[in-house]
């Protein structure tokens, strides 16, 4: 018989070719005239997210992924909360202020507020909520913020005191932390009360979690939604596949090089929103080359901060100083350090490297943007005579026993305020202290600094510690990246949010369903 | 006759599994990392460690690991997953019971159509539409799964109409089939990868016999 002869091989080939053309014509629906229109009451959306597994929760202290923090945010409700801007704001608590030294703060509740099973919300729960944080037998996330509250103590029928050791001019801003929502005193994290928008309708861990709108929620507008489905899905495609075929009507953080293609379809918004997310180098300032800051100061100079953003963050992204805290009502407005190979080689020359030198990064796909990150330093870094091997590790090594340890390395942070960043990363006893940092005049100017709690008073204590830290500081911070999440037009209410939280901070309470 | 060929055939893939379990096992003792370390995350403290490596079993020698994990198979234990906490069984079966569920649907539709479009080109052999067949069937036969599948995705459900669910979203515990519509691209991707084969096979599209050659 006759084996089909090329001919027709072609031919068919061609027609499979043609049909894959076509699926790139993109859908046809008249999407233009879609748009969400004024609020609905009603309805469910469904979100997908990515990074979901067997140890999802919905214990209120304790998030770990993505799906985790939507859970939390949604769930549960803090004394304070961070605005789209990134300021502090009350949630339960309509004030929380300090005393003169700063080590008593008084916080008062709302008057009329109540958990989701109809309770009031009084000032014992704030107590037990607080000491199940501080537990020292099971300390929970927000703990290490907390190390120097000696107790909790209910004050009135709406107040409560929290006492100091010593005086801390930033309990605001832990005590508005995802990570601290209000529970009740019975709180049980198989069958959780909570106090933000929504009540745990069901929950399968790494499959699927159904929100239900908490009837006694204490804000007045917004609320639209009968009920949230957050949807977990083991990869990306299957995250945008579910999204254009409307088995989703959002997704929460998409590639950024996919950010075109998807606001291509018609019937699709983007949701680009600026963050102070970091994803900087880290060199231990006490470990050859780095211990030299002129090598520290040389490996900053050979950035091109740019095309960092340009090819790493696909443009989406703002520039960074080599300071984190952008966001801060702080941050100094220092002179933008730029590109100049010739100085860096000239440094490197006078700190003993005239032919360059040799270094091992190590980096690990531990947030998009990473490798990629590692990828362009080398390139950019070999101008400068630093030639750069990247030693890719995989995210679970990464974080092993030799994570705080490795040399040259990288890792990445959500949006915080200057100084609640810098207990967390430059201080003595910060937890996460990549670079090694220890600076005895820093840490008194930074410690004399979070005594204050007014921003205004603290400005130029901030201003020197920032200054120290752009002139000598072990951080290469090249961008903040931006937080891009996609969502069907008929959506509405989603805003752009700087926490770095997706799909406006993950605040569904403001969302509704526009009728089509 | 036909029962000695299918017995082979299972006691064979049943010694391509053990190896392969063998060579699993094996490849995990080499990773870098351990398993009470990850699990532990930011807790890992070395008494915390100890305790879980005693907890987990993972400070008994790795061939009488490897033996009781064996062991427990032929009495359907597959042991604890060190992830969830949970039996294996629980996360098996009802992935297991999905996959068979496609496999059927796939062969339902692929074979007896297989079977049908051989016949019909064995019965016309040569003709325009024999040759049409055979070469759309040589492309589809060449082509991977996923290029499929992903042809299917784009074209029934993301990019070009959107009339089908791209993804499996079935609800925790529900079966796959509560759910039709998203049983339908999986199964068409399965039948046009593997109808070409029961074709091709009943045409005798391998039979080189001279005398058919001669036209």
């Amino acid at each position: 018989m006759n084996t089909p002869n090329r001919r027709q091989a072609l031919g068919a080939g061609l027609s499979l070719t043609a049909l894959a053309g076509l699926s790139a014509c993109g859908g046809g629906a008249a999407a233009g005239d879609i748009s969400a229109g004024e609020p609905v009451r009603g309805g469910t959306l469904r979100v997908g997210v990515t990074g979901g597994n067997s140890a999802d929760t919905v214990d209120a202290h304790i998030p770990v992924n993505s799906g985790d923090v939507a859970r939390t945010v949604n769930l549960y409700n803090s004394l304070l909360t961070r605005t789209d801007d990134y300021k502090i704001q009350p949630e339960l608590a309509e004030s929380f202020e300090p005393n003169g030294d700063a080590t008593v703060w008084t916080a008062t509740l709302r008057p009329g507020i109540k958990f989701s099973d109809g309770r009031d919300i009084t000032p014992d729960d704030v107590v037990f909520t607080f000491e199940r944080i501080n537990d020292p037998d099971d300390p929970k996330t927000a703990a290490a913020s907390f190390t120097m509250l000696d107790e909790v103590v209910a004050t009135g029928d709406r107040t409560v005191e929290f006492r100091l050791s010593e005086p801390n001019g930033l309990l605001d801003d832990s005590v508005s932390e995802y990570t601290t929502g209000i529970v009740p005193r019975d709180y049980d994290p198989a069958a959780p009360v909570g106090s933000g928008p929504y009540k745990l309708g069901s929950h399968t861990a790494a499959v699927s979690t159904v929100l239900e709108r908490n009837e006694y929620y204490w804000r007045t507008d917004g609320n639209w939604l009968d009920a949230v489905h957050l949807l977990n899905f083991n990869d990306s495609d299957a995250l945008i596949n579910a999204l254009l075929s409307s088995q989703v009507d959002a997704i929460a953080q998409i590639p950024l090089a996919l950010v075109e293609v998807i606001g291509a379809d018609e019937r699709m918004a983007i949701l680009n929103s600026e963050t102070g997310m970091w994803l900087p180098f880290t060199m231990r300032v006490d470990r050859p080359p780095f211990d030299d800051v002129r090598v520290r100061q040389a490996f900053r100079l050979v950035v091109d901060r740019e095309q960092m953003i340009e090819q790493v963050l696909s443009g989406y992204g703002t520039i960074g100083n080599d300071m984190f805290g952008p966001l801060s009502e702080n941050y100094p407005d220092f002179p933008q350090r730029t590109r100049d190979v010739e100085q860096a080689r000239q440094l490197l020359a006078e700190a003993g490297h005239p032919d360059g030198l040799d270094v091992e990064l190590v980096t690990a796909p531990i947030q998009s943007g990473v490798v990629e990150a590692a990828q362009v330093f080398a390139q950019q870094a070999a101008d400068a005579g630093i030639r750069v091997s990247i030693r890719r590790v995989d995210a679970t090594t990464f974080f092993g026993e030799n994570y705080l340890q490795w040399d040259f390395a990288q890792d990445f942070w959500y949006t915080r305020d200057f100084l609640p960043q810098c207990v967390s990363c430059v201080m003595p006893e910060s937890p996460f202290n990549e670079t090694h940092w220890d600076d005895p005049n820093f840490t008194s100017i930074v410690e004399e600094a979070r005594s204050l709690p007014d921003p205004a008073a603290r400005r130029n204590l901030e201003h020197e510690a920032q200054k120290i830290l752009y002139d000598n500081g072990g951080y290469i911070i090249w961008g903040f990246a931006n937080q891009v999440d996609a969502y069907q037009k008929y959506v509405g209410g989603l805003e752009p949010n700087a926490t770095g939280r997706p799909l406006g901070g993950w605040r569904f309470d403001r969302v509704w369903i526009g009728k089509v | 006759m036909f029962a000695k060929v299918i017995i082979r055939r299972l006691i064979f893939s049943a010694f391509i599994l053990l190896a392969v379990s063998l060579i699993v096992f094996g490849a995990t003792l080499l990773l870098p990392g351990d398993a009470a370390r990850a699990i532990l995350g930011q807790q890992a403290t070395p008494e915390r460690i100890a305790a879980l490596n005693e907890q987990l079993g993972l400070n008994l020698p790795a061939w009488q690991r490897y033996l009781e994990w064996l062991g427990g198979l032929f009495v359907g234990d597959f042991g604890t997953s060190t992830a969830t906490g949970g039996p294996v069984s629980e996360l098996l079966g009802p992935r297991i019971g999905n996959s068979f569920v496609l496999m059927a649907l796939a062969a339902i539709i692929s074979v007896p159509l297989g079977i049908g479009l051989g016949v019909y080109s064995a019965l016309h052999r040569g003709t325009r539409r024999d040759q049409a067949l055979t070469g759309i069937s040589l492309v589809l036969a060449a082509m991977p799964e996923f290029v499929i599948g992903i042809a299917l995705i784009a074209i029934f459900a993301t990019s070009v109409f959107q009339i089908l669910p791209a993804v499996t979203l079935a609800p925790p515990g529900q079966p796959v089939w509560l759910i039709p519509a998203q049983l339908v691209l999986p199964t068409a991707t399965l039948v046009l990868v593997v109808t070409p084969l029961y074709r091709a096979d009943d045409a005798g599209d391998d039979d080189r016999s001279p005398r058919l050659r001669i036209r």
